[in-house]
């Protein structure tokens, strides 16, 4: 039942800001290697997972989706933007079932591009100026700047990790990373934003941080392990491409600390030699030990641990607020977190 | 004890666990309550210590830009920077200003020496010179390093005897204290005999220094036995 609301909701609202992107592409030329790209990855379907809960937020505090639309798009389109150069980053193949950008096109034209959808991304915050007032415009643009500082941070931080072939992390390592990596984009923010205006400012936007985090974090780890469980198509990525690239997942740090010398040794090698020198059947080796050492079956817990206490946050949050279908569309995304069995 | 230190002994305690252990520890809803806790626990220490590192990030980058005593005491600071600017452009204005009322002076102590001195009727000529002044200037902004040639056509037609001019060169100013210095101006020829009825042409070559900034370049230039034969030069650089 929740599920279909959540599903139908997210679709919805997904599709609303997928025309707003459309909207700020400038109707010109270079369109072939620039502008054509832009709706791209926005098209391939993601799961508007941020514009859903902004405009959510929005509604359930008692705005409307033209207010909070034009911040909608901002979050999507600087979420496409991380998309696009992560993969470059990661050096991923395939991104929603599709090869990625560069894959398709070349590294150079697909930083480009993500550096125009970062650019475009500050239009519709200027716009935010005629809709909502300047005080609320100007809080909201030092939202996303906090957003994306935090993001760019988390994502330096697991470079580095990668780089320097760290392999003596724990879990605070990890709630660190990723509360700053992927939380702060994916779900605080978009909660903070949608509050402040669809309260018109009135709220403490501090209140929503831990909502955000446990929500955050119980995604983050749930897309992790699909990521090494799920059927490819459904997935839309390569699986087991996590460990190919060395992503320091909460199954990987776990595997660190409880596998032997000799197999941490072996691991290490193997995420020293270069992406695309790293062979599946070590990548293959490594999801046994996460089987055998439970890495994954402790990672679902944490994150059912993370999505339970979401729950009492957003209940102590949001039970003051009037009965709606953008309140029960929230609820509907954590239950379904507490609930999923992959 | 450092974060390495902690590491290590989660490490160990955690690897001293078996895998019986740990089933036995999923089965059990104390311990799980207590992994639940603990994580918990955990990741609320992080998002607190992350926020109030950021809150000190901000407060040092506010700092930087708005820290009034820093301000006031630092004399390479924005602030006094800008401040310091605005003496000056008062300073300049006032300059300007002293220099416009000197000027007024010399022309109108000129007029009266000359009323004094001379005492005759004014020519149709002096008169016209008087009232008028010419102004000699480019048609296009001239580049730095560029070389512009301005000419002045002189005569007197009520001179019954032959008359001598010769112009004085000046610096041209421009804005602020940036100058063009007068001996990147030649004035050919120098000295210019006319006859009575005769009229002859004076070139003014100018050539702009190569670091020459900006702007808009006047001066006057005025003849050394009679400062009523006079013309402003004005130049534009860019």
């Amino acid at each position: 039942m929740y599920e279909v609301l959540m599903k139908n909701m997210l679709a919805k609202y997904g599709a609303d800001t997928l025309k707003g992107i459309k909207h700020f592409i400038p109707d010109k030329e270079p369109r072939k290697y620039l502008y054509d790209l832009i709706a791209d990855y926005p098209e391939r379907g993601g799961k508007g997972f941020r514009p859903g809960l902004c405009i959510a937020t929005c509604k359930a505090f008692g705005g409307n989706i033209d207010l909070a639309l034009n911040s909608a798009i901002t979050l999507e389109l600087l979420h496409n933007a991380f998309l696009i150069h992560d993969d470059i980053e990661d050096e991923s193949l395939s991104r929603r079932n599709k090869p990625t950008m560069h894959q398709f096109s070349n590294q150079a034209i697909a930083i480009n591009v993500g550096d125009a959808m970062n650019v475009i991304g500050l239009y519709p915050l200027f716009k935010n100026k005629e809709k909502l007032g300047p005080k609320i415009a100007e809080k909201i643009f030092l939202e996303i700047m906090h957003m994306t500082i935090e993001s760019v941070e988390g994502q330096a931080m697991e470079l580095g990790w990668r780089k320097d072939n760290v392999c003596t992390l724990n879990d605070d390592d990890y709630l660190r990373m990723i509360l700053k990596k992927t939380c702060w984009y994916t779900c605080i923010h978009p909660i903070r934003i949608g509050a402040i205006i669809g309260s018109h400012g009135a709220v403490d936007e501090d209140s929503f941080n831990r909502l955000g985090y446990f929500m955050g974090t119980a995604f983050q780890i749930q897309d992790d392990v699909l990521n090494l469980v799920a059927e490819e198509k459904k997935y839309g990525k390569e699986i087991g491409g996590d460990i190919i690239e060395g992503k320091r997942t909460l199954m990987l740090i776990h595997l660190f600390q409880h596998c032997s010398s000799d197999e941490l040794k072996s691991i290490k090698n193997f995420l020293a030699i270069p992406i695309r020198e790293r062979d599946n059947k070590t990548a293959s080796w490594i999801l046994e030990l996460m089987h055998k050492y439970k890495s994954i079956s402790y990672s679902k817990n944490i994150a059912k641990y993370m999505a339970g206490a979401a729950i009492k946050e957003f209940y102590t949050l949001f039970s003051k607020l009037p009965d709606s279908t953008d309140k029960s569309f929230i609820e509907s995304i954590i239950l379904y977190m507490i609930n999923r069995d992959y | 004890m450092t974060g390495n230190q902690r590491k290590d002994q989660t490490n160990n305690t955690e690897k001293e666990k078996t895998i019986t252990e740990d089933l036995f520890d999923a089965l059990n809803p104390n311990s799980m309550l207590n992994n639940a806790q603990r994580v918990l626990s955990s990741a609320v220490n992080v998002l607190e210590e992350e926020i109030a590192a950021g809150i000190l990030a901000a407060k040092k980058i506010e700092k930087k830009v708005l820290n009034v005593d820093d301000v006031r005491n630092n004399p390479e600071n924005l602030l006094n920077r800008i401040r310091k600017d605005t003496h000056e452009v008062v300073d300049l204005f006032l300059d300007a200003a002293i220099a416009l009322s000197s000027q007024l002076k010399i022309l109108s102590d000129n007029v009266v020496t000359q009323t004094e001195n001379i005492k005759k009727p004014e020519t149709s000529t002096e008169k016209k010179q008087r009232d008028t002044v010419t102004i000699l200037q480019n048609d296009e902004p001239l580049k730095p390093g560029a070389t512009t040639v301005l000419y002045m056509n002189l005569s007197d037609e009520d001179a019954t005897t032959p008359v001598k001019i010769q112009l004085q060169k000046n610096d041209l100013s421009g804005a602020l204290k940036e100058k063009i210095a007068a001996r990147n101006i030649t004035i050919k020829p120098s000295i210019v005999i006319l006859k009575p009825g005769e009229s002859k042409e004076v070139a003014i070559t100018i050539n702009i220094p190569g670091n020459c900034k900006h702007g808009h370049y006047t001066a006057l230039f005025s003849d050394i036995q009679n400062p009523l034969i006079k013309a402003i030069v004005n130049i534009e650089v860019a």
